[in-house]
């Protein structure tokens, strides 16, 4: 991978287009606060990243976990874990209404010696002083969860989740179009949130269309006019040929016509090989706190009861062309580089792809994890796509080479016994 | 006296893994390593989720079997062991004897389910992870064979509580770590014996059947079959 810019997509990805503009000049950026996050683990980006943070004077790592970010910064400042902090979590995708939770610390004092990002931002500011002084007025995140939660309070919107039949009865009305004006002191309507834990708004505003839909026809259409207002910037106008322009320069595969409608975008397959790789998060491997845990390394891979290394899933059609069975370690090969599995054959699996979980590979020790597996985000190849400008991790070609025969002589590894 | 029992709803079990995750943390299993698990296959689990696979290509069908000691009424495995280190409690849940047992895996090579496992190492608890552990449940040494309990430590509290109030284990009272997590509430745990409990009225589902009846051991747990 190098620092060149890669074929132009309409938006940028955030970890590459930060690293891009390091490396090359164009974002030359004084310091870098990375925030309980590994990007140099979980981003395609991430070697870029490395690369680009060796020329940041001052990078710090605000986090709970010694991982491969907080390793490469210059200062590691440690925070509390989601249990030992004030939380705020808005309405997650797909849920069709307004959400917000709001969780109390559960351990407090923390058990270590940490602080959470946010007062440690603050506190900055204030010693800062001037307008980032003035933009960052708050005492700690506390103070400023509740400044956030104001607006909410006096709208008087919705209601903060509870059981009591009053409640349910305003709710049962509101839905049949009666409305209450519930103005709330922000202080009172802070506590009872930070006690039930959450507030809802299950009903939906009627009328005001114009401000939902601004779309020609007023209502809701597919064609998204936020993505054609993009391509005719991108085609410097703001007619239909710069729009036209626009659209050619990115190389879509759909006809112009189609870019702004909901379409499946073919990606650009880069590298040799019979194979597209695609890679995948598991279950086990959600959030940061897990993978730390040796109980969860062991049943990282638990549809198979397996665990502690990487899998190379395949379809039972591609396990026969290969003549490759069940527990066979191979070598999962791209131009970008090559990785360890061990396969599992699954039926149901799309022939001719091979399925990678992502989550291990660690290079330090996070918590157990240090050296465990393989990171497949390793053979990702730089392509992205371009309307969303996001890497496309299942747009890379790899080869599977056998290694070594599964020992017959123990239980296979998908349905092992414990004797 | 109650007679405990499970019902696992196949329909609505997704795989996800934390009714296994929860049994873990619960029942303080420790984690035997990446060396054992990967190069001798010793990682153990009380509660394993075995994906049954029907059809191919596109028409393939997963379906996720959670699996764990099914409480035999009449368990082969008491009949084997030799110093009676394992036995059917007063209330229908198979019990080991850690400190009795002798670690000779009888009981392993007589369970038709392979529902228990063997401590074939020293556990070890790296960091501060010994201290997370539940104070209800011993942790074993190495050597002995263990397997799920029906979260006893659990029943024996309720139990206790019941008393002192007076009263009996109300349904629903007293459950696993795995039906509390289950997020889809796929699993219903409950006395088989109480004419109103749910665990009763699952059971007697016309999608119920117990795995391997035909051996005779009696299960306790019962699944769902797939609805038509």
């Amino acid at each position: 991978m190098t620092g060149a810019a890669a074929a132009p997509t309409l938006e940028e990805d955030p970890v590459a287009a930060l690293a891009e503009g390091v490396l090359d000049g164009s974002r030359p950026l004084e310091a870098l606060f990375v925030v309980d996050c590994d990007p140099l683990h979980t981003s395609p980006a991430g070697g870029l990243l490395r690369e680009a943070l060796d020329r940041i004077p001052l990078v710090v790592s605000m986090t709970p976990f010694r991982d491969e970010t907080a390793a490469a910064a210059g200062f590691v400042l440690p925070s509390p874990v989601f249990l030992e902090a004030w939380q705020a979590t808005t309405t997650p995708a797909g849920v069709p209404f307004s959400v917000l939770g709001l969780g109390e610390p559960v351990v407090d004092p923390p058990l270590f010696d940490t602080r959470h990002p946010a007062d440690v931002l603050l506190e900055l500011a204030r010693h800062l002083g001037g307008n980032s002084a003035a933009a960052l007025p708050w005492e700690g995140y506390d103070a400023y969860l509740k400044h956030r939660l104001e607006g909410l309070a006096v709208s008087g919107q919705g209601a903060v989740i509870s059981s009591s039949f009053e409640e349910s009865w305003v709710h049962y009305m509101e839905e049949r179009g009666w409305r209450f004006s519930k103005r709330r002191d922000t202080d009172d309507f802070y506590r009872e949130l930070a006690e039930q834990a959450a507030w809802w708004n299950p009903v939906r505003g009627t009328g005001n269309w114009e401000r939902l839909f601004r779309t020609p026809s007023g209502r809701f259409e597919f064609y998204s006019q936020n993505l054609a207002r993009r391509l005719q910037r991108l085609g410097a106008g703001s007619d239909a040929e710069a729009f036209s322009r626009g659209a050619a320069s990115l190389g879509l595969a759909a006809p112009v016509d189609e870019a702004c409608l909901p379409h499946f975008e073919p990606p650009s397959g880069e590298g040799e090989g019979d194979l597209w790789l695609s890679v995948f998060r598991p279950i086990t491997a959600r959030g940061r706190l897990g993978i730390a845990s040796p109980m969860v390394l062991e049943m990282f891979g638990y549809p198979f009861l397996d665990g502690w290394r990487t899998w190379a899933e395949i379809a039972p059609e591609t396990a026969h062309e290969l003549h490759l069975e069940d527990g066979d370690e191979v070598q999962v090969r791209s131009e970008r580089g090559e990785v360890e599995a061990v396969v599992m054959i699954r039926p149901g699996t799309s022939p001719g792809i091979v399925h990678l979980p992502a989550g291990l590979g660690h290079r330090e020790h996070v918590g157990a994890a240090g050296g465990i597996g393989a990171n497949p985000l390793d053979l990702v190849a730089d392509v992205r796509d371009p309307l969303s400008g996001a890497w496309s991790p299942n747009a890379t070609r790899v080869t599977l080479r056998l290694l070594r025969r599964r020992d017959h002589g123990g239980p296979p590894p998908a349905h092992g016994g414990h004797g | 006296m109650a007679r405990w029992g499970m019902v696992i709803d196949l329909d609505r079990c997704n795989g996800c893994g934390g009714c296994m995750a929860a049994c873990h943390k619960e029942n303080n299993l420790a984690a035997v390593g990446a060396d054992e698990t990967v190069g001798m296959d010793r990682a153990f689990h009380w509660l394993k989720i075995l994906p049954e696979v029907s059809g191919s290509g596109a028409e393939a069908e997963v379906r996720h079997v959670p699996h764990m000691c099914v409480q035999c009424d009449n368990p082969p495995c008491i009949r084997v062991c030799p110093v009676h280190a394992t036995y059917l409690g007063e209330e229908g849940i198979v019990g080991q004897v850690y400190s009795r047992c002798i670690g000779c895996r009888y009981c392993m090579a007589a369970c038709p389910y392979n529902a228990k496992v063997f401590n074939w190492y020293e556990p070890e608890w790296p960091g501060d992870l010994k201290k997370a552990a539940n104070p209800d449940v011993s942790l074993r040494p190495k050597g002995v064979v263990e397997k799920c309990t029906f979260c006893h430590h659990r029943v024996v509290r309720a139990r206790e509580e019941a008393r002192a109030a007076g009263r009996p284990i109300a349904d629903g009272e007293v459950t696993t770590a795995c039906a509390e997590t289950c997020p889809t509430k796929a699993i219903t745990f409950g006395d088989l014996d109480d004419p109103d409990s749910r665990v009763r009225r699952l059971s007697r589902s016309s999608r119920a059947f117990r795995p391997h009846a035909d051996l005779g051991t009696e299960p306790k747990v019962f699944y769902l079959a797939k609805k038509e």
